[in-house]
């Protein structure tokens, strides 16, 4: 929080939070943060890249998103807020999934190819 | 004979009387009062380890305390109805000895069976795998914003309609748009055949990304449709 974090940061209330990976989209849902990573900041050979997290405004992980598939290098593409708890995100795997933004949990997915 | 005697009857004596009776395990657990730091004794009348589980994981989801929302864990187990049926005590993920055939297995239980297919499959053989060995140029249709995906074409389609059709689309892609993607040496990808998919009907040679790659990769879109 003291703004002199070398890593990526956020601007909430004045202040910074330190985040992992730089980020490509920051939603304000009030106390909660939806982050999403740039997916080009980590493309693993192998596993997924889990980068849609939602963290306090302290800066306290509160979920990573689930993901639709186990592909390999899997991750999300965008994210947009639709209603009050839902969130709709695209992920590389093709797939237009809603998401639980209490919880990160996937509620609903169409493959779109 | 006198000494010989009287030092076996002492013998005796140490043995049956004065010594201590060695425990089994079930008087020592009666014996032993319980210590509340220790795990439970299991009951002697379930014959079920405390190593097996008979309940759900349950992450208490923090956001709860934050928004004041009651929050279905996010990753629970649900619990799992034991070989004995409904209300017999559960053996989830983990292996347990069957007194009938005095031998480990498995649990027997159908709630563990593998979920369903979460894509469609609708690649035909011929399929394979392999690895680019210099940069290549693939081509990709789409719908929307969906600028960035796994799925590619060796080359153009004829029209947006065959791509649908042959490529077997889903609804929610029409093929309105068309780009190039150069795919980077060392990438893998699986190619095959679309099959029948979606009502349409397929044919048409895909390629599958296993290797994501940046989406700087994806050209700008032109109208297709």
């Amino acid at each position: 929080m003291s703004g002199t974090s070398e890593g990526p940061v956020i601007y909430v209330d004045g202040g910074t939070v330190a985040i992992s990976y730089p980020a490509k989209v920051v939603l304000d849902l009030g106390v909660l943060l939806i982050v999403l990573f740039d997916p080009d900041s980590f493309i693993p050979k192998v596993g997924q890249f889990r980068n849609l997290v939602a963290i306090r405004r302290t800066g306290e992980l509160l979920w990573e998103g689930q993901l639709p598939t186990s592909t390999t290098g899997d991750c999300y593409l965008t994210v947009e807020h639709v209603d009050k708890d839902r969130l709709r995100a695209r992920t590389f795997s093709s797939f237009v999934v809603d998401l639980d933004a209490l919880t990160g949990r996937i509620e609903g997915k169409e493959f779109v190819k | 004979m006198t000494t010989v005697r009287r030092l076996t009857v002492l013998l005796v004596w140490l043995f049956v009387v004065a010594l201590p009776a060695p425990h089994t395990g079930a008087s020592a657990a009666e014996s032993v009062p319980s210590d509340p730091g220790s795990l439970a004794t299991p009951s002697s009348t379930d014959g079920v380890s405390p190593l097996d589980f008979a309940g759900s994981f349950v992450y208490d989801a923090p956001v709860d305390a934050v928004l004041g929302r009651t929050v279905e864990p996010a990753y629970s187990v649900a619990p799992v109805v034991g070989p004995e049926g409904a209300g017999a005590p559960a053996a989830l993920l983990s292996w347990h000895l069957d007194d009938s055939t005095r031998s480990l297995v498995a649990p027997r239980t159908g709630p563990l069976e593998l979920a369903n297919p979460t894509t469609v499959n609708n690649a035909g053989s011929p399929i394979r795998s392999f690895v680019t060995e210099t940069d290549m140029t693939y081509y990709r249709v789409y719908s929307g914003d969906n600028t960035v995906g796994g799925y590619l074409t060796g080359a153009p389609p004829f029209s947006a309609d065959d791509a649908v059709a042959g490529l077997a689309l889903p609804p929610a892609n029409r093929a309105d748009f068309i780009q190039q993607v150069n795919v980077p040496a060392g990438t893998r990808l699986q190619s095959s055949i679309a099959t029948e998919a979606f009502d349409q009907p397929g044919g048409l040679l895909q390629f599958e990304l296993l290797d994501r790659i940046p989406t700087s990769a994806f050209g700008e879109g032109k109208p297709f449709r």
